[in-house]
């Protein structure tokens, strides 16, 4: 188990993050829209509790109020577990389901996380199969 | 090289050296317009190192010496004396390159079809507020542009299309490509050059390791390049 994972974040749990569109970038190839891995790009990485939004019955969408033009994407827990990271619940005063994947994310680990994400809030024109 | 800086340097403008092979960048910092207008007249051409403009990292605006022509492409000529005291500048050894590839030293940057679309996309990363990825994200940081920019004066050709440039939440900058069945990206963070990523997208073979090298090794300025002209854009 890694420093500071809180097992209470069960592994099935979903971890949403909003993307901005600073992340989206276009492939080529297959004229479509991709997410850059660069969204991971932090050993801090802010994201949202699935099982704390059920709790609060918020739909995950409903953190990217007050976000304009901003996407959602989720993983789970268990990826992010799998390659070292810990989840650390941080509640801030106006969003209980706060918390961070902590741990270095070394381009292996960025790579992983965006092959396994879900497009929960897509961008136009995502390229199929991986964000 | 180091007469070169030296001489820079003496008029007042801290430099910084990239050198690779016959590829000379240097930028630095513009500590007086007195020491811009010196480098201009000491370095312009033919005397060997043309000075190939001056970049406003922040605004990515590129300015151009007024006597190195007067056609910029909607970029901004003006006169060293008008150089604002907080740009940078790129400067090109010409005459190192004039038997290497058509590129970099006789070429002004507008000339290279990548510059126009980073310059722009620059200047809107330049605008990025802390905080700006809705968490705890930092303004970008201007040594990575920088560094960023060298890298990109010393390895693509004019006509290597122009990357993603994506802003990193710690303050650094990437650099992407997806075409030509390759994903690159190059990464720029906490002021130095992070390495490159490749994946060739039909053998899904991997490669990590110096940016230069990996460039030079799967010859991806070219490759992009043709990848660009076949598909037209």
């Amino acid at each position: 188990m890694t420093s500071g994972d809180d097992r209470s974040v069960l592994d099935d749990t979903r971890l949403y993050r909003r993307i901005h569109p600073n992340f989206i970038v276009h492939d080529h190839d297959r004229d479509c829209n991709r997410l850059s891995q660069g969204a991971f790009n932090d050993p801090e990485m802010s994201v949202h509790l699935g099982h704390i939004l059920e709790q609060e019955d918020r739909e995950p969408a409903d953190v990217l109020s007050g976000f304009t033009g901003h996407c959602l994407v989720s993983i789970a827990a268990e990826v992010a577990r799998k390659h070292g990271q810990a989840i650390v619940p941080s509640a801030t005063d106006d969003d209980r389901s706060h918390g961070e994947v902590v741990g270095d994310k070394p381009k292996t680990v960025r790579r992983a996380f965006v092959a396994s994400a879900s497009w929960e809030v897509p961008p136009e024109d995502p390229c199929p199969e991986e964000p | 090289m180091d007469e070169l800086t030296r001489a820079i340097s003496s008029e007042g403008v801290n430099i910084r050296t990239h050198y690779l092979g016959a590829s000379l960048a240097l930028t630095g910092c513009v500590t007086s317009t007195e020491a811009l207008k010196e480098a201009t007249r000491q370095h312009s051409r033919p005397s060997g190192a043309g000075l190939s403009g001056f970049i406003q990292p922040l605004t990515g605006q590129w300015y151009l010496p007024v006597d190195q022509g007067s056609s910029f492409g909607g970029l901004q000529g003006i006169s060293a004396e008008r150089a604002p005291r907080d740009a940078y500048f790129l400067i090109h050894d010409t005459e190192k390159q004039e038997s290497q590839e058509p590129l970099r030293g006789d070429k002004t940057p507008q000339q290279q079809v990548w510059f126009g679309p980073v310059a722009a996309r620059i200047r809107q990363l330049a605008k990025l507020q802390p905080g700006w990825d809705s968490y705890r994200a930092v303004a970008v940081g201007v040594r990575d542009v920088e560094n960023a920019l060298a890298f990109m004066l010393r390895v693509l050709r004019p006509d290597t299309p122009a990357p993603s440039v994506v802003a990193l939440p710690r303050g650094g900058v990437q650099l992407e490509w997806h075409r030509g069945g390759m994903d690159i990206e190059v990464e720029f963070s906490g002021g130095r050059d992070q390495g490159l990523y490749y994946r060739d997208v039909v053998t899904d073979a991997e490669w990590e390791g110096p940016s230069d090298v990996g460039f030079e090794e799967f010859a991806i300025a070219e490759r992009l390049a043709e990848a660009s002209s076949r598909q037209g854009r």
